[in-house]
């Protein structure tokens, strides 16, 4: 019986021991034969909190395998690093659209080659983009073929690649081809899998990923979380002075910390834990880069559970919300936020608030309450499901799933708080089983058609896999589709205001909550290198002093 | 009645570490029977976040603007419900299967005592864990997975004192007199073989408290805001601001006032009743 004594003080530690496992995965990467041997001044070592398991552009939508994805695989067209409206040249040198809008041109870059040494035309790229649009390839999941369901198909014809349109949705095509979704990867490399089942394909591309971009994959160690990229000397804009770049993986948020305040080497830190920021903006030998991030964190309502299926009940819960209250778990790094679009882009509407609404938080609950009196919802169960992982919008996802429920709690709902794994949880939106989740998105074109268009719409009439409120209002429908065919910036801004209002006032299947800031930190010996608005990285012209 | 209490006199004056122990867990007791009537605040009152301690909030507030002293005070009553809950049923799953198995002897002895060999096995924390992840992060589940994992020793104890009590002629005679198997076990063997019972039982509110508390700290205990309990208490407060150390400080200090009290008791307890080490 001596062991109960024993564990006292082990319960007493047991905070320690979680921060000492993080501290096995640094001795695990040191360790390593392959890192040793490599020249130190021409290093950079990126700390993510996720790590990177998947290198198939196409079959993933983890942000931890993008950040990756980025340095071995170009796009045709990126957006521009300083301002996201604009789009620029990639692996095309110029673009553009028939008068019909129902198709567009664009001229490839001449002397590209991937890294395993095949030649880039257009028959490259047509290849990459069928597979995203799983047209003549079976992918073990397939995240962004929904955003390619305008496209009707792709010619190739030397160095020129045609994109057929099934309505004049130019802008919205053109910005999916910027996502990390669109790499074009080696078409030796995928016509090798054509044979392979779809899990072994992805495993395939990973093991082999071959891309166009200015670092080419050494070694990817799963295990210890660690990803060795090294300089391709064939890159089209030249050689990157950084000879190696090394993402790895830490999952502990003070292990992560400690990295901060490591003088040696050129160390990036990602997703730096927002109460360090202050204190790494004051240090001597890190920068804090921070930015208003094109995310938005929101309470998904759904219209069809039964324990939300009254607008009335949903409306209580829109009125309910005291942004204030929330933005004190982000250490002011975050501003309340009132539509789904993110608040940087032109799109948000600064004064839209729901009906009914009023600045004072007391006189808005007791209009909240009145209403789930009403409706006879008093003392009903209701669940606030998040994922049990931090995510960049969601900080303390616990913590702030319980302000939220201390608010439906004053408006007579017996609220409850429940996490769950988040790759558990963002699969199970689909089923319909969360009545309201707390959740966030981030774009990844800089579109106000890819919050709406995930988030709030569908397709053959069934709502997306990222659809929380689990409904589609015909009308927000058929507004969105329009929506895509304008290109001039102020109808559009006015075209998505509208469709914001009619989802706030008609359907009540989200609570806006807050947009945050993103940082990371960065040793003040790298130069030159590229943080773009989405967070990802560009260090081919980057260097080391 | 005049007689134990004349014993427990006794035996505290000569027992010191049990007399510390037995201090300690009226402490706690008395704590979570009268403290909550105490208290100027409910424990979901909420009020501004991270308070600094004033008379008002006498150890501050947490992340979610809860009174910590009120989470705290409140939290003895749930620790203590949980952890006897999961010892009870540790003792009373033990105690049965224990008490057949030395009873019944054969191959239903065998059985049991080699599922027992099984479980013990395992690391008990473990194997409470990997229970509350098949049954689903509930606190009622945490009591389920403690007690579980607690019941082989108590089996495996109460069979060794069974074979002995079996063999003592008093239960010869009631075997002899023709009583059922069931009430010779219930009214002859189990009474008499309730000393190491106590003790066990008494240190396993110890280790029950622990693994409680571990699991919660763990955040298989669900959620953590709905029920004040000190295990929970301490992971809400882990990792936040460093001026939410004190949170910590204090849900550490009360897991471990109250095992080390329970410890120092049923160690007592033990030299008092084991034949072995009794004073003479």
């Amino acid at each position: 019986m001596r062991r109960s004594i024993l564990m006292v003080p082990a319960l007493l530690v047991l905070g320690a021991l979680t921060v000492s496992c993080g501290g096995s995965d640094d001795d695990a990467s040191g360790g390593s034969g392959g890192i040793a041997r490599v020249d130190g001044s021409a290093l950079i070592t990126v700390i993510t909190a996720d790590d990177a398991k998947v290198l198939d552009p196409h079959t993933t939508s983890d942000g931890g395998n993008a950040k990756v994805i980025r340095q071995i695989y170009e796009t045709l067209i990126r957006v521009n690093a300083d301002d996201v409206a604009l789009l620029e040249p990639a692996l095309a040198t110029e673009w553009s659209t028939a008068d019909d809008g129902l198709s567009m041109r664009f001229t490839l870059r001449e002397g590209v080659t991937f890294h395993d040494g095949a030649a880039f035309d257009a028959n490259a790229a047509k290849l990459s983009l069928d597979r995203v649009r799983t047209d003549g390839f079976e992918l073990s999941a397939a995240p962004y073929a929904s955003e390619f369901a305008q496209v009707a198909g792709f010619d190739a014809d030397g160095m020129t690649l045609t994109m057929r349109l099934k309505a004049p949705v130019a802008r919205v095509a053109l910005r999916n081809l910027s996502m990390f979704c669109a790499s074009i990867v080696s078409p030796r490399v995928l016509e090798a899998t054509r044979d392979l089942e779809p899990g072994a394909a992805t495993a395939y591309v990973t093991q082999n990923a071959a891309g166009t971009g200015p670092f080419r994959k050494d070694s990817f160690d799963q295990a210890a979380k660690v990803t060795r990229l090294v300089a391709f000397e064939d890159y089209w804009n030249g050689a990157p002075e950084v000879k190696t770049v090394i993402f790895k993986s830490v999952a502990d948020e003070s292990t992560r910390t400690e990295y901060l305040t490591k003088s040696a080497g050129h160390i990036l830190v990602d997703d730096v834990p927002r109460q360090n920021w202050d204190a790494t903006e004051k240090s001597a030998s890190m920068t804090l880069h921070s930015w208003w991030a094109l995310n938005v964190c929101y309470l998904g309502v759904s219209a069809t559970h039964e324990a939300t299926q009254e607008p009335a009940v949903r409306r209580a819960i829109q009125l309910a919300i005291s942004r204030e209250a929330i933005i004190e778990h982000y250490e002011g790094t975050a501003r309340p936020t009132y539509g789904l679009v993110a608040q940087p882009m032109a799109e948000y509407d600064p004064t839209l608030r729901v009906e009914g609404w009023s600045d004072d938080l007391a006189e808005r609950q007791a209009t909240a309450a009145r209403l789930i009196e009403e409706a006879g919802a008093k003392g009903r169960e209701v669940r606030i499901y998040f994922p049990h992982q931090p995510r960049p919008y969601l900080p303390r996802p616990q913590d702030i799933a319980d302000t939220v429920r201390q608010q439906l709690k004053a408006i007579g709902l017996d609220a409850r708080i429940q996490g769950e794994d988040k790759n558990v949880l963002f699969p199970g939106v689909v089923t319909g089983k969360y009545e309201l989740i707390l959740i966030g998105w981030m774009t990844d074109n800089g579109d106000p058609d890819n919050f709406y268009g995930p988030l709030a719409d569908g397709a053959d009439g069934k709502p997306g896999a990222n659809n929380t409120s689990r409904t589609i209002n015909p009308e927000v429908h058929d507004r969105l589709l329009a929506a895509r065919q304008i290109d001039a910036a102020d109808e559009r801004v006015t075209a998505y205001r509208a469709i914001e209002r009619l989802l706030q006032n008609e359907v009540h299947g989200y609570v806006p909550l807050v947009n945050t800031k993103q940082a990371v930190a960065y040793s003040k010996t790298i130069k030159g290198f590229v943080i773009d608005g989405f967070g990802q990285y560009r260090f081919d012209e980057a260097t080391l002093e | 009645m005049n007689n134990f209490v004349k014993w427990l006199l006794t035996f505290l004056r000569h027992h010191r570490p049990a007399f510390v122990g037995t201090v300690l867990v009226s402490a706690v007791v008395a704590t979570a029977v009268f403290g909550p009537s105490l208290l100027a605040h409910a424990p979901d009152d909420v009020f501004a976040r991270f308070a600094p301690r004033s008379p008002e909030h006498r150890l501050g507030t947490d992340s979610q603007g809860y009174d910590i002293l009120a989470r705290l005070v409140h939290g003895a009553r749930t620790t203590l419900a949980i952890s006897l809950a999961a010892m009870s049923m540790s003792l009373l799953l033990g105690t049965l299967l224990g008490a057949v198995a030395g009873f019944a002897g054969g191959f239903a002895d065998m059985f049991i005592m080699r599922l027992v060999d099984v479980a013990m096995s395992f690391p008990g924390f473990l194997l409470a864990m990997v229970t509350v992840a098949i049954l689903g992060a509930e606190l009622e589940n945490v009591i389920v997975a403690v007690g579980l994992v607690g019941a082989p020793m108590f089996a495996r104890q109460v069979r060794a004192e069974v074979l002995r009590v079996v063999a003592a002629d008093y239960v010869m005679a009631a075997r002899s007199l023709g009583l059922a198997a069931p009430r010779v076990l219930l009214a002859h063997v189990i009474p008499n073989s309730l000393g190491p019972i106590i003790v066990l039982g008494t240190l396993g509110m110890g280790s029950a408290i622990l693994d409680v508390a571990g699991l919660n700290f763990l955040g298989l205990g669900g959620d953590p805001f709905r029920i004040p309990e000190w295990g929970l208490i301490l992971t809400q407060g882990w990792n936040k601001r460093p001026d939410a150390n004190l949170q910590v400080a204090v849900a550490g200090l009360a897991i471990f006032v109250t095992v080390l009290g329970f410890n120092l008791l049923g160690d007592g307890l033990k030299d008092e009743l084991d034949p072995r080490t009794r004073r003479r």
